[in-house]
């Protein structure tokens, strides 16, 4: 299949988990709502059109592997609590943030697709950020490629379904502090209502594995690898072999 | 702005120092008002401060400046607070955006603001001040509450880019497709589909050159009444360009060697190389006898562009607004 890799640096990026509020824990990669949302800003797609049934990017299958191990910081923000119709109190919540997180973000999909969406990220509509419009990316590197089968071992990355579910082994590696893997259901895609308000559609669950652990899958059939990755594995987010092409509507 | 085609974005570069300061403060551990700081993967820790903040920062200055600001006009009801929507009056609406909660109006910043990453690690300083419960009516001997507030000497590095075809110009879906209160006198653009109101040139220009002034006179921030910081830069770089990227985003890095900062010379270098055929003008502005290597990056940076000092390099820059 036809690949459009592009590296990525986030100096600050965060992914909140679903289900937190006054603290928010960032899951270590982004989820792929994330990834149709970078391609949409790229392509200069207002929300409606990026989730809408007929959107241009309905086609492309997405992954993202991490690149290193980024750093940790626990932002506090205060929000102005509104009491006798004053802006009165200040509720404290804290935001975890990846710090120089980078990633490798990859596309599938037809070629003129993919054409259309490497000359966008070279030329954005949008500026390039994976959440918050201050959170901007800088782009080192993209090519295109072609994937081939890879070994079933799985780090840094997010395999579709939850770990427990699968046959795993972990594999230990000497010097690294462990660090467990983050299990969410996260929509596959929204629907956008005239106010502009955001429905979670299609909740799947995905295992978001960190930089440091490494996981055997037996007998995955899914592993893919292509050339810039040196060997690494990935598989596509919304893409499984027992339920074929996981449609995002 | 006719060259508005050709240019799409201004992406800003700078170095500010903090000599003795906490900017931007997260929780209280105990009695320790915290910094807010960033934990590296070898357990080292850099302080930072928000974009948020420094949007703050920068909105309190467009006031300074003579600048209205929306938040006056803003409408508290129930638990919501209603934004004027009004961009082509709010000079903050226009650059740093809104968000109505009761209907579907809402304007992405088209100024995106970096926050600023300390380029050294944090010492674990801390400033100890008392609480005299001579305030509280009591004597002065009876003492006070002592409190810490953790505090650093660093170099921040920051970022921002301007998006130059969204800046001034507001589309039917920001401002609402029926609105009554959009002037006449507005420019409209029929795009894709969607109708867009166009400031006219002079004042998008106007405001462009008040967020560079408003960056020259930074300063903010919390805890001003006893740890001042000037955050105006000490090194700048504009750079005018065919393409939205943060250029400057990851270029800036320092050392610090015998007592002076020092700029590290090829990461800049580098992002200018890689951008080559989408900059358009880059000017850059440098405070005498800021870095300790001032000779070897004004021999460097000269190769791209003007070499000035802070101060003219906005001056300048904001010349090369005048030509979109």
């Amino acid at each position: 299949m036809n690949v459009l890799w592009v590296k990525v640096t986030a100096p600050l990026a965060s992914f909140r988990r679903p289900l937190d509020h006054n603290y928010q824990r960032t899951l270590p990669l982004p989820p792929p709502t994330t990834l149709f949302g970078l391609a949409g800003a790229a392509r200069g797609l207002a929300e409606e059109e990026l989730w809408q049934e007929a959107s241009p990017l309905r086609d492309l299958l997405v992954a993202t592997l991490a690149l290193q191990k980024p750093g940790l910081a626990r932002d506090m923000w205060t929000v102005m609590k509104i009491k006798n119709n004053k802006l009165a109190e200040r509720s404290p919540y804290f935001r975890e943030i990846l710090f120089n997180a980078r990633f490798m973000i990859l596309y599938g999909g037809p070629e003129e697709l993919l054409a259309e969406l490497q000359q966008a990220f070279l030329d954005p509509t949008y500026p390039l950020s994976l959440g918050r419009e201050d959170e901007l990316i800088v782009v080192e590197e993209l090519g295109r490629g072609e994937t081939c089968p890879g070994a079933p071992l799985f780090s840094g990355t997010v395999i579709p379904g939850d770990l427990q579910g699968l046959r795993f082994k972990w594999v230990p590696r000497p010097g690294i502090a462990f660090e467990p893997p983050a299990v969410e259901t996260m929509p596959l895609a929204f629907e956008v209502d005239k106010r502009g308000i955001r429905y979670p559609l299609n909740p799947r669950p995905f295992t978001f594995l960190p930089y440091d652990l490494e996981v055997e899958l037996e007998g995955y059939q899914d592993a893919l690898t292509i050339e810039p990755l040196e060997g690494r594995s990935f598989t596509w987010m919304n893409w499984s072999s027992w339920e074929s092409r996981t449609s995002l509507f | 702005m006719n060259n508005l085609q050709q240019s799409k974005a201004i992406a800003l570069g700078y170095l500010m120092k903090v000599s003795a300061g906490n900017i931007n403060a997260s929780h209280t551990e105990g009695n320790v008002m915290v910094a807010k700081k960033v934990t590296l993967p070898d357990g080292s820790s850099v302080p930072y401060f928000s974009g948020q903040a420094k949007r703050r920062m920068l909105r309190d200055r467009l006031e300074d400046l003579g600048f209205t600001l929306s938040e006056a006009s803003a409408l508290v009801s129930g638990q919501e607070v209603t934004p004027p929507v009004r961009p082509w009056e709010f000079v903050d609406e226009d650059l740093f955006g809104y968000l109505d909660p009761s209907g579907n109006r809402r304007r992405t910043s088209p100024v995106r603001v970096s926050a600023a990453v300390g380029l050294f690690s944090f010492q674990g300083d801390r400033d100890l001040g008392t609480r005299s419960f001579e305030r509280f009516g009591q004597d002065m001997a009876a003492g006070g509450n002592m409190f810490e507030t953790e505090l650093y000497a660093n170099m921040f590095k920051g970022n921002m880019l301007v998006e130059l075809d969204r800046a001034g110009i507001f589309s039917d879906q920001e401002v609402g497709k029926n609105n009554k209160e959009i002037p006449e006198a507005l420019e409209k653009i029929e795009r894709n589909g969607r109708l867009f109101y166009v400031l006219p040139g002079e004042e998008r220009q106007r405001r462009l050159q008040a967020l560079l002034d408003a960056l020259g006179l930074l300063w903010g921030g919390g805890r001003t009444a006893r740890m001042l910081s000037d955050l105006s830069p000490r090194f700048f770089v504009y750079a005018r360009l065919r393409v939205k990227h943060p250029v400057f985003l990851e270029a800036l890095q320092a050392r610090y060697l015998e007592g002076r900062y020092g700029l590290v010379p090829d990461p800049l270098r580098t992002a200018l190389d890689k951008f080559k055929d989408f900059r358009q003008a880059v000017i850059f502005g440098l405070e005498a006898g800021f870095l300790g290597n001032e000779e070897e990056i004004r021999a460097e940076l000269q190769n791209y562009g003007p070499v000035l000092s802070v101060h003219e390099a906005i001056a300048q820059a904001k010349e090369d607004i005048k030509k979109l």
